[in-house]
C-alpha cells in the first residue's frame, strides 16, 4: 500500500514570518491522521507546504519516498496528493458536473466518467444537482462538491482543510460519510486539519497537536481526547 | 433610410473588428488581471506583416494566417520575457506594457515610417441595394469574425482546455489544486488573445488605411469595448462591440466625425462612473482592487535621520542652480526650463500618488486646463499673467476635483483607464472647440511678461529660477501635506481603503479634494508653461505626455526628490545622447521596462537603499529587521485599591 507522507522539521511561511518552525509529522499508508491546533498555529500552512502552494524554507517533505519540495500544486496532484482547500473553493459559475470533471484534469475520460458514476450512485444528491451552478448550492453541498472533486483525481493521499468550517450541523455526518467512503474506495491515506477537534478525532486514528508552528504533542486519538494536551494548546499561551 | 442601412451595416462590420481586439484584451485580463497596453501594437505589427506579404503577391488568406501567427508570437514572447515577471503586481505589468507600446511603436515607425498603408481587400466588388453598397470584403470580414466568435465560444464552453482556462480565470488557487498548470494557462491566454489581435489587425487593415501610430487609439477603443462588456467577460465583449461599433458609426455619419474620439472617451468615463462592472453585469466592477495601489516593491526603508535629510535638502537646493549655471549653451538652458516645467507637473501628480497611491494618467489634461485657461483669457480678453493665475487655479482645481470624483468610483485598471480617457477627452475638446481655443493652430501669447519683484520672466535664467521656485514650493507643500491630519487620512486610504472607510473616513471626499489640490499645482505649472513657451497647442498636451509624466515619476521614484530627478533625466539625457525622436522613444520604452523589471522603485529609493547598505557596512550595525508588533496590549499595573 502506498500513500505515506513524511514531513521532517519543516520551516515554512510567508515572507519573513514563519508559520511552521521545525514541525515534523508522518502519515502511514492507509491511515487517517488529524492535525489539530488553535487559530494561527500553522495548520493550513502545513497543507499548503505539502502541496507546493508555499515553498518551505528548510526541511523535507517526502511522499512515498519522493521529495516534493519545489513542486507546484498541479505537480503534487500528479504525484497523488489531492488538497481540499479551506472554505469550499468550488468554481462557482460552473456546474457541479463541470467542477467534478475539472477534478479529473489529469485523468482519462473513461476514468472520469467511471468516478462520476460511482459518486452519483453513492451520493444521489450530487446527481440531482449536477446541472446547477456550484455557487448556488448550500455550504454543505459545496463542501461535498469540493471533496468529490478531490476524489475525482483518484489520490493516494487526501488533505482536508477544515471541512467542517461554516457547515450546518446536519451536514456534518454526510461530509464525514463522504470522506470515509472516498478513503475506502481509493485506499488512500487522509490528513485532516480541524479546529473542531472532537469531529477530527472521531475520524482519525492518530493526531498531532500544532502550536505556534511546532508539534507539541502527538498520540493516538484516544490519548489525545483523554489528556490535557488539547485543552492546554487551545487555552494557554 | 438608405444611409441608415449603410451606416448600420458599416457599424456592424466595425464591431466585428472591435470584438477581436476587445476579446483579446478580455482574454488576457481574465487570467492575469493585466491590461496589456501593447496589445494595440500587436494589432498594428500583424497588419504590417500581412501588408508586406500581400505585396509579395501572396493570397489574402495566407497573409491573414500569418498575421495571426505574428500576433500570437508577440503575445507569447511578451508573456515569457516580460509579463511573467510582473504577475505578482499588475501595476508593474501595466507600466511594462506602456514601455512595450513605446518600443514596438518605435520599431514600426523605423521600418514603415508613419505613413498609412492599406491591406488589399479579400474580395473586390460587392453589390448594391438601393443606394446602399455592400462590399464583399466587408461581408468577408464580418463572416470571419462571426465564425471565429462561434468557434471560440464553443471551445471555451465544451473543450477540456476551455474548461481549464475558465477554471483558472475563476479561481486560480483552486484550479492549481485540481491539477491545472495555471502559469501555462496564462501563456495560452496571451497566445490566443494576441492571435485574435493579429487577425483583427489584418481585417481592419482592409477596411481603412492604418499607420504605425494607430496602436494607441486602438488599445483605448478596445478597452472601451472590453470595459462596456465587463472586463473578463467574453460574451459581454461581443454585445458591447456591436453597441459600440454601431454607435460610433452613427456618431460619425450623423454628427461630426471629429466627435468620434470624444464619443469614445465619454463612453468610457460614463460607463465607469455609473456601471463599473460593465453594461451587462450588475453591481460593482470585478473584484479588481489591488491590495496596494503601488508601483514597485512593497517594503520599508529606514527613515533618514534629521541630519541626513538636511544634507539632502541642501544638496538639492544647491544642485538646481548649479545645473543651470553649468549648462553649456542656451539650448541646454532651454531644455532645463522644459525639465523644470515638467517637474512641476510630476509634483502635481505625486500629490495624489504619494498620498493615496493612486496613479493617474491624466496629468497632461490638468496641465492643459491650466495653460488654456491662461491662453483663452489672454486671447479673448487680453488679460495677463496674474489674471491667468487667479482664474486658472480655481478652474483647474475644479477639473481636478471632477477627475477625483470619477476616480473615487473606480479601482485598479478601471481607474487608470478613466484617467487616461479624461486626459484624452480634454485634448479632444481643446482640438474641437475651435472658437474658444483656436483648435489645431493653438494660441500664441502676445501678453506682457510678468515680473516677480526684481525678477522678470524674459531670459531663460529668470524663467528657470521662477519655475524652480514654484517646484520647490510644490515640494514643500507636499512635505507639509504628509504631516497633516488630512495627509495621514489619505495615507490610510493607500494602506487599506476598506479599513479607512470602516473607520469613518470619507474616502470619496478625500480623493476628490486631493485631486483638486493636485489641480492647483497643475494650474500654476500650466500657466508658467504658457508664459515661458509663449505658444500652446493641443498637441503639447497629448495623452502621450500624460504617459511621459508617469514615466518621469517611475524613473525618479517615490519621495520628494524623485520627480525632479525623473524630469531632468527624461528631458536632458536623450538630448545629450543626440538621439532622434524615434530612437528616444525606443530608449525610453526599453528603459521603462528595464527600470520596472530590475529596479522597480525608481532611482531615488534604489539609491537610498544602496546608501543604507553602505551605512550599515561602515557602522557594522546589524541588518534591520522588522518585528511583528505583539498584539497583546501592555497592561498597566493596577493601582491598589485602598
Amino acid at each position: 500500500m502506498t500513500g505515506s507522507l513524511e514531513i521532517d522539521s519543516v520551516w515554512s511561511g510567508y515572507g519573513e514570518a514563519m508559520a511552521l518552525k521545525g514541525a515534523s509529522l508522518s502519515v502511514e499508508p492507509g491511515s487517517v491522521v488529524a492535525l489539530l491546533g488553535a487559530n494561527g498555529a500553522g495548520k493550513s500552512t502545513m497543507l499548503r507546504t505539502i502541496t507546493g502552494q508555499v515553498r518551505p524554507r528548510k526541511g523535507k517533505v517526502r511522499f512515498d519516498g519522493e521529495d516534493l519540495v519545489g513542486l507546484r500544486p498541479d505537480q503534487t496532484l500528479d504525484r497523488g496528493i489531492a488538497h481540499v482547500l479551506e472554505g469550499r473553493q468550488v468554481f462557482a459559475t460552473m456546474t457541479v458536473r463541470q467542477n467534478l470533471e475539472l477534478g479529473a484534469t489529469k485523468r482519462g475520460r473513461a476514468e472520469c466518467a467511471e468516478s462520476i458514476e460511482m459518486l452519483f450512485e453513492r451520493f444521489p444528491i450530487l446527481q440531482e444537482k449536477e446541472g446547477q451552478r456550484a455557487g448556488q448550492l448550500s455550504g454543505g453541498q459545496q463542501q461535498m462538491v469540493a471533496i468529490s472533486r478531490a476524489f475525482m483525481s483518484r489520490p493516494r493521499l487526501l488533505l482536508l482543510d477544515e471541512p467542517s468550517l461554516g457547515l450546518a450541523p446536519v451536514m456534518l455526518p454526510i461530509v464525514v460519510e463522504l470522506v470515509n467512503w472516498a478513503r475506502s474506495v481509493l485506499g488512500a491515506s487522509v490528513l485532516i486539519v480541524e479546529q473542531y477537534t472532537s469531529l477530527a478525532l472521531r475520524v482519525a486514528s492518530y493526531g498531532y497537536l500544532l502550536k505556534n508552528g511546532s508539534i507539541v504533542f502527538e498520540g493516538r486519538s484516544d490519548e489525545l481526547s483523554a489528556g490535557d494536551a488539547l485543552k492546554n494548546a487551545y487555552l494557554s499561551h | 433610410m438608405d444611409i441608415l442601412i449603410q451606416t448600420v451595416f458599416n457599424g456592424v462590420v466595425a464591431s466585428a473588428v472591435y470584438f477581436l481586439i476587445a476579446a483579446g484584451i478580455t482574454f488576457v485580463f481574465g487570467l492575469t488581471k493585466l491590461i496589456n497596453f501593447a496589445h494595440g501594437q500587436f494589432f498594428v505589427l500583424a497588419m504590417f506583416v500581412a501588408y508586406e506579404l500581400t505585396r509579395l503577391g501572396l493570397n489574402f488568406f495566407v497573409a491573414a494566417a500569418a498575421a495571426i501567427v505574428v500576433g500570437a508570437l508577440l503575445g507569447y514572447l511578451s508573456e515569457r520575457l516580460l509579463f511573467r515577471f510582473t504577475s505578482a503586481n499588475p501595476y508593474n505589468g501595466l507600466i511594462v506594457g506602456l514601455g512595450l507600446l513605446l518600443v514596438l511603436e518605435a520599431v514600426a515607425l523605423k521600418i514603415w515610417g508613419g505613413f498609412p498603408v492599406r491591406v488589399p481587400a479579400s474580395f473586390s466588388g460587392g453589390f448594391g441595394v438601393g443606394s446602399s453598397f455592400f462590399s464583399y470584403n466587408r461581408i468577408t470580414v464580418l463572416a470571419i469574425a462571426v465564425a471565429l466568435a462561434a468557434v471560440l465560444f464553443r471551445l471555451l464552453k465544451s473543450s477540456r482546455l476551455g474548461q481549464q482556462l475558465q477554471a483558472a480565470h475563476e479561481n486560480p488557487v483552486a484550479a492549481a489544486h485540481v491539477g491545472i498548470n495555471v502559469g501555462r494557462m496564462v501563456t495560452y491566454a496571451f497566445i490566443v488573445g494576441s492571435g485574435l489581435a493579429g487577425l483583427g489587425g489584418v481585417l481592419l487593415g482592409t477596411l481603412q488605411p492604418m499607420s504605425a501610430f494607430d496602436g494607441h487609439g486602438l488599445i483605448i477603443k478596445g478597452f472601451a469595448v472590453a470595459l462596456l462588456g465587463g472586463l473578463g467577460n467574453l460574451s459581454g465583449a461581443m454585445k458591447a462591440s456591436v453597441l459600440y461599433g454601431v454607435g460610433e458609426t452613427l456618431v460619425a455619419s450623423y454628427l461630426i466625425p471629429d466627435f468620434v474620439p470624444i464619443f469614445t472617451y465619454g463612453v468610457i468615463i460614463v460607463v465607469l462612473v455609473f456601471r463599473p462592472g460593465g453594461l451587462f453585469e450588475k453591481g460593482q466592477g470585478s473584484e479588481q482592487t489591488f491590495s496596494r495601489n503601488s508601483i514597485g516593491r512593497i517594503h520599508r526603508q529606514r527613515d533618514l535621520t534629521r541630519g541626513e535629510r538636511l544634507t539632502v535638502l541642501l544638496v538639492a537646493l544647491a544642485c538646481a542652480p548649479m545645473l543651470f549655471e553649468l549648462a553649456p549653451d542656451s539650448h541646454a538652458q532651454a531644455l532645463l526650463v522644459v525639465a523644470a516645467l515638467y517637474a512641476v507637473q510630476v509634483y502635481a501628480l505625486s500629490y495624489v500618488y504619494e498620498t493615496t497611491g493612486i496613479l493617474s494618467i491624466a496629468q497632461a489634461g490638468l496641465m492643459l486646463v491650466g495653460a488654456y485657461t491662461g491662453g483663452v483669457l489672454a486671447m479673448h480678453l487680453g488679460l495677463g499673467f496674474w489674471w491667468a493665475l487667479l482664474v486658472a487655479v480655481p478652474v483647474t482645481a475644479l477639473f481636478g476635483g471632477a477627475l477625483g470624483f470619477i476616480v473615487a468610483r473606480c479601482t485598479g485598471h478601471y481607474l487608470l483607464l478613466t484617467t487616461l480617457a479624461f486626459s484624452a477627452l480634454l485634448y479632444q475638446v481643446a482640438l474641437t472647440a475651435q472658437s474658444l481655443t483656436n483648435g489645431d493652430n493653438g494660441i500664441i501669447l502676445a501678453q506682457e511678461l510678468p515680473s516677480f519683484g526684481p525678477f522678470g520672466f524674459e531670459s531663460l535664467r529668470e524663467q528657470f529660477y521662477v519655475i524652480a521656485v514654484a517646484a520647490a514650493l510644490a515640494v514643500g507643500g507636499l512635505a507639509i501635506l504628509r504631516r497633516t491630519r488630512y495627509g495621514r487620512q489619505l495615507l490610510a486610504i493607500r494602506e487599506n481603503e476598506s479599513l479607512a472607510r470602516s473607520l469613518g473616513l470619507r474616502v470619496g471626499f478625500l480623493k476628490t479634494t486631493i485631486f483638486a489640490l493636485s489641480g492647483v499645482v497643475s494650474a500654476v505649472g500650466g500657466v508658467l508653461y504658457l508664459y515661458s513657451q509663449r505658444v500652446i497647442a493641443p498637441a503639447s498636451f497629448e495623452t502621450a505626455l500624460s504617459i511621459e509624466i508617469v514615466i518621469m515619476l517611475v524613473l525618479g521614484g517615490r519621495g520628494l526628490l524623485g520627480p525632479a530627478i525623473g524630469a531632468v533625466v527624461f528631458v536632458v539625457v536623450p538630448e545629450l545622447l543626440g538621439l532622434t525622436p524615434i530612437d528616444q522613444q525606443l530608449v525610453f520604452g526599453a528603459g521603462l521596462i528595464a527600470v520596472i523589471l530590475l529596479s522597480p522603485d525608481g532611482f531615488v529609493p534604489t539609491f537610498r537603499a544602496g546608501y543604507n547598505r553602505l551605512v550599515r557596512m561602515i557602522s557594522r550595525r546589524p541588518a534591520e529587521t522588522y518585528n511583528i508588533v505583539d498584539p497583546a496590549p501592555q497592561v498597566a499595573p493596577q493601582k491598589e485599591v485602598v
